[in-house]
């Protein structure tokens, strides 16, 4: 991955400029560090950021951590240098890694302090994915060790803007909040480390803004004016979409495109609520959209959509995990047991198993497997309006939920919510691939 | 604004007197009044007192709450922000210094709670000062002449009087739920009165097998005729009764309406429900009986006869307060509600399975005059007639996830419980309470079967098939699990079942079942006859009638089913469900007068017989299929009566012959057998929750229609 995508660093401007120095909104690009054509080698040191910095931790010193670019088939390694004083994995959430890279603490050790380990694996789809560490995981993804690893298919066309959006909420761990992460009144997202962001974009551009919600607990309602969503956890979507809204829960990501103008604009999120969704209050502003030299907008690129049909529901389901818990006494389950005392479920490799999820809890969850891949094959028995492909989906409160997924992995793969104080109390079990 | 001129006029009402104490010292303002009798009002602080600065967005506060109790400072009172998340403890003098969030929505004000007094607050002008709030010890004596308030409806909440007035969405919440009817439900009173109100003419009763009498009307308490049909409650507790109609002459009611009807005026426990009328008869379950439950007493008597200790108000109060003349007091589960107007007392239960245990458990002896258990299967001397709780505490749910919370959901777009994201920002504060967290305000629909558009029984369930095939032998095993319920699956009244149907197919042939597990009796038989019976005879018999034998080959199900029937308590035959198994079924062909039938073949071999008309199979909303001995299983607590009979209703059992409900994430897999036409035959299995027994349904008249939980091909 030599030839990266046209990326501009974009300047902020925030609403208090007269005390903030601007800064690129877009994250740091990793630098890769081997000369090989097919493989990208980027050095990670996770370690503590200076009294009153915005976060506790970062990957190389910024906020995300920096953008890892790839192609399809290359070959990434990632040298994790842990300048913690605790210890810290790193997890490759959304990447079919081999088992043993998949940075979980399950039957193997951390990452201590003052110790390094190399990350290694071939990637094998395009898509924008998310790493961070799954040891300890919701203080120190709160603490700011995240960022993105895009993958690119050199078969995508080059929009004049591909930028990562990394979408997280201010103080998630405060002392003062409802329990869990559950109730806060009001929600301050920042994204790409910043609050009330904005961009500054050229008139006639088109940008391919690569949304991760990063959280622990937040969940977006994203709207744009003119928004088509391109791509979901696994890559493109069959077409393009043009949804009036993206639900995007912890740990999920969503591509959309945009077609820049004449006119600024607001990439919004409305306030909605992991107890019970749409909740009170009107939509705040993500990221403003600055247009510089007013142009008419550009017509959507000619994406190499999949296209393709939502699989058939066989009318069965081979596992089912049922989500419960409450926020009041911290304590979530699933199939009403708590990770790490968990009933493996296996799937053999090499075969298709149906999952059934269920949630009667009070409240959502964003349902992530590692290692795999899952087709939706409905919600409370009704086809999704096209296929998509997953590797976390958001289930409301009282959603059913049947995927379909291919075993072709093997591994102890985790399988939790990614409301990572849920996970931390829980809600997290083993599904085996042998 | 919609909502605004009513609530500006409760704000006159509660706000509109001089209620706010001169200062006791420099500096101090007191919220409160001392005259006895009259209202104690939260008020408002006008002024900071020794206020010096503190402002809204400075954000350093130096704000000193004293809280006291009867005129003493009081240890352990809660202080809460309004709107805010920070709360507070009074140390042993009363006092605590708060650190207020400048940014809270509403009115700047805090709220000081105590289990024994009315919640009272304060608005706040500034961050800083000194506030003193005094509470109150409110009347611990229940008050017989408190009448219970009107709840209003969605259409019907005009006035202040109303709960519906201000609680708008909750209500509409409990409208829709069995809550607001069960005084009224038809079903609970044919069973109380031993009547059947779907047969409402002589004409139609008589046709039924009823007797057409003058009883009482419920709700009114007028004389009326009544279809009677089979054995009530109060005929089962009043053994001067000895036929119907026993209403006038009842001494005994069955403890029915302690539950049923809790908000009667007057005297608490051991009511009549026939006495319930006006908002007691019309909603059942309302808002003004569960906010005066003050206590929960496990070892008490349901419902209001003492499990659940109803408080109602007793200090005197200016009628134009509401309350029908005294002081308001309910109890409720949030810290800062200081409108007087609801004179809210805050309480944990209202989070906690054990509100819901009040009535949603329920065990004794025998309730028919008479009866008696055999103490050897019941030493305790107690038949479970609703072990809701018991199952619940008895499973993974308890106690991190009560009844509450898959219940009652969260309501995310509800900024609190008196829907204050309709209102003006003018009254977020004491008048119309604070912006509650997201998803605090919880939906009083109390979920469940009855409210389909929930799904509640979909994500109960699930259903796992496996099969083989060898030659033309197909076997499957199906799987029933209890995925989603907290409590056995099914649960509530002993009534429920849930019934498991397995067929095969080769493309669209069915497929013959040749053996396998076959379904129980209590799957619904028009008749059922054991092997000493004459099974050429069938009276009421129509041709098209089909008769299902089955085989007990000998012993009994290992199931591992709730409590004291889990595997391990009682041996399997003492659990009581015998291994039955498919042999085959014959569809009648000729009926004679005298009963006599013949068949389209001969009938097998077996040992128990039903006869069973219409549909095979299961059909979402259709009345309920007869399906005892058809292939598959099901699940139910079956209560025996003196004679024997089974699947009766709680007030005449003596006995439970089996229960094998699934509890929470527990499973049972039945396995079955088909003569397969093809290598790759397809295996349906359709499991049904269906409220009442086919018998009692039928008897009655009452609907009984089949609801789909899941249905699995494989």
């Amino acid at each position: 991955m030599k030839k990266l995508a046209l990326v501009l660093l974009l300047a902020v401007a925030c609403r208090e400029a007269t005390t903030a120095a601007p800064r690129a909104l877009a994250p740091v690009e990793a630098t890769d560090l081997d000369p090989a054509a097919d493989t990208v080698r980027v050095l990670l040191t996770a370690s503590h950021l200076a009294d009153g910095a915005d976060f506790l931790y970062a990957y190389n010193g910024t906020n995300p951590g920096p953008t890892i670019r790839a192609n399809v088939g290359d070959l990434l390694v990632v040298d994790l240098v842990n300048d913690l004083d605790t210890a810290t994995t790193i997890h490759w959430h959304g990447v079919a890694v081999p088992f043993d890279m998949d940075g979980v603490t399950w039957m193997r050790d951390p990452v201590g302090p003052g110790e390094t380990f190399t990350y290694q694996f071939r990637l094998t789809q395009a898509g924008t994915f998310f790493y961070h560490p799954h040891f300890d995981t919701e203080s120190q993804v709160e603490g700011g060790l995240y960022g993105a690893l895009v993958v690119h298919d050199p078969a995508d066309p080059v929009p004049d803007v591909d930028i990562v959006l990394i979408a997280d909420v201010v103080d998630e761990l405060s002392p003062m909040q409802h329990a869990h992460g559950h109730g806060r009144r009001t929600v301050r997202w920042r994204v790409n480390g910043v609050e009330d962001a904005e961009l500054s974009i050229d008139g006639g551009s088109t940008v391919r803004a690569r949304f991760v919600n990063a959280s622990n607990v937040g969940i977006l309602a994203l709207s744009a004016p003119g928004m088509l969503h391109i791509a979901s956890d696994q890559g493109l979507l069959p077409g393009a979409q043009s949804p009036q809204r993206i639900i995007l829960g912890p740990g999920d990501r969503a591509d959309v495109e945009l077609s820049v103008g004449e006119d600024d604009f607001a990439i919004q999120t409305a306030p909605y609520s992991l107890n019970g969704g749409d909740q009170w209050g009107d939509p705040v502003d993500l990221v403003r959209i600055a247009v510089n030299n007013p142009a008419p907008a550009p017509a959507p690129l000619a994406w190499p959509f999949p296209g393709g049909v939502v699989s058939d529901d066989p009318g069965h389901a081979d596992i089912v995990y049922a989500l419960a818990g409450s926020d009041r006494s911290r304590v979530w389950m699933i199939n009403g047991e708590r990770f790490p005392n968990v009933t493996i479920e296996t799937i053999p490799f090499g075969q298709v198993a149906i999952v059934d999820v269920v949630n009667l809890s009070p409240s959502q969850h964003p349902f992530h497997i590692h290692g795999l891949e899952f087709e939706v094959l409905s919600v409370n028995g009704v086809p999704p309006p096209y296929r998509t492909i997953e590797d976390t989906f958001n289930l409301r409160i009282r959603d059913r939920v049947r995927l379909r997924i291919d075993a072709d992995n093997p591994g102890d793969w985790m399988t939790h919510c990614h409301i990572l104080p849920h996970a931390e109390d829980g809600m997290m079990t083993v599904l085996r691939v042998e | 604004m919609k909502r605004l001129a009513p609530l500006l006029v409760l704000c006159v009402a509660c706000n509109g007197e001089d209620l706010v104490d001169p200062p006791r010292d420099a500096g101090t303002r007191d919220v409160g009044v001392r005259d006895a009798g009259t209202l104690r009002d939260a008020g408002t602080v006008r002024d900071a007192g020794e206020a010096d600065g503190g402002d809204r967005d400075g954000g350093l506060t130096d704000l000193v709450i004293t809280v006291l109790l009867d005129g003493a400072p009081i240890e352990g009172a809660i202080v809460k922000q309004g709107g805010a998340e920070r709360q507070w403890t009074t140390g042993p003098d009363g006092t605590v210094v708060v650190d207020l969030d400048p940014d809270a929505h509403g009115q700047l004000g805090v709220a000081a709670s105590h289990p024994d007094a009315r919640t009272r607050g304060a608005h706040l002008d500034a961050l800083v000062g000194r506030v003193t709030i005094e509470l109150e010890r409110f009347d611990r004596s229940d008050n017989p002449d408190y009448p219970f308030a009107d709840p209003g409806e969605p259409t019907r909440r005009d006035t202040t009087g109303q709960c519906a007035h201000c609680h708008l969405t909750l209500n509409e919440d409990w409208f829709a739920s069995p809550h607001r009817t069960s005084a009224k439900n038809p079903r609970v009173h044919d069973f109380y009165a031993g009547t059947a109100a779907t047969f409402d003419s002589e004409a139609t009763c008589t046709a039924a097998g009823g007797l057409w009498r003058e009883g009482v009307a419920p709700g009114t308490g007028a004389a009326a005729f009544r279809c009677y049909v089979g054995t009530g409650a109060l005929q089962a507790v009043n053994p001067a009764c000895t036929e119907p109609p026993c209403e006038t002459s009842a001494t005994a009611f069955a403890e029915c309406a302690d539950c049923h009807a809790p908000a009667m005026d007057g005297v608490l426990g051991g009511r009549d429900l026939l006495d319930a009328s006006g908002f007691a008869y019309d909603y059942g379950v309302h808002c003004d009986a569960c906010h005066h439950v003050e206590d929960v007493d496990l070892a008490a008597a349901p419902g209001v006869a003492g499990r659940l200790k109803i408080l109602r108000p007793s200090e005197p109060a200016p009628v134009t307060l509401g309350g029908g003349g005294f002081l308001p007091l309910v109890f409720g589960p949030s810290l800062d509600v200081p409108n007087p107007r609801m004179g809210n007392v805050p309480r944990a239960h209202f989070r906690e399975a054990l509100l819901c245990a009040g009535c949603h458990e329920h065990e004794g002896p025998p309730m028919r005059s008479g009866d008696a258990l055999d103490p050897a299967r019941w030493p305790d001397g107690a038949l479970p007639f609703a072990s809701t709780y018991s199952e619940w505490s008895a499973g993974p749910m308890n106690p991190s996830t009560p009844c509450q919370a898959c219940h009652m959901p969260p309501a995310a777009d509800r900024m609190n419980s008196a829907d204050l994201q309709t209102l003006d920002d003018g009254v977020i504060g004491i008048a119309g309470g604070w912006r509650r967290p997201p998803g605090e305000v919880r939906r009083h629909s109390w979920y469940g079967p009855r409210q389909p558009e929930a799904r509640m029984l979909e994500l109960a369930a699930a259903v796992f098939v496996s099969s083989t095939v060898n030659g033309n032998v197909l076997d499957a095993e199906v799987t029933v699990k209890n995925v989603g319920a907290g409590h056995a699956l099914p649960t509530g009244e002993a009534m429920r079942s849930v019934v498991l149907a397995v067929e095969a197919h080769c493309g669209a042939t069915p497929l013959a079942a040749t053996g396998g597990d076959a379904i129980p009796d209590f799957g619904g038989a028009l008749a059922t006859q054991d092997g000493t019976g004459d099974w050429n005879r069938w009276p009421g018999a129509e041709v098209g009638d089909v008769v299902r034998v089955v085989a007990r080959p000998g012993g009994h199900y290992d199931y591992d089913g709730p409590l004291t029937f889990s595997r391990g308590t009682r041996s399997a035959a003492e659990r009581g469900m015998p291994i039955e198994s498919v042999v085959g079924s014959r569809r009648i062909e000729t009926v004679a007068s005298n009963g006599a039938v013949t068949f389209d073949a001969p009938l097998p071999a077996g040992d128990v017989a039903h006869r069973v008309r219409g549909s095979e199979r299961p059909t979402d909303g259709s009345e309920a299929a007869l399906l005892a001995g058809a292939p598959g299983f099901a699940f139910m607590r079956v209560y025996v009566d003196r004679d024997g009979r089974r699947a009766v209703p709680h007030f005449l059992a003596v006995d439970v012959a089996s229960d094998n409900r699934l509890m929470p994430q527990h499973s049972h897999t039945s396995a079955h057998r088909f003569a397969t036409t093809c290598a790759d035959p397809v295996v349906t299995a359709r499991l049904y929750y269906r409220a009442y027994p086919h018998a009692t349904a039928r008897a009655r008249g009452w609907p009984n229609p089949d609801q789909r939980m899941a249905e699995v091909r494989r």
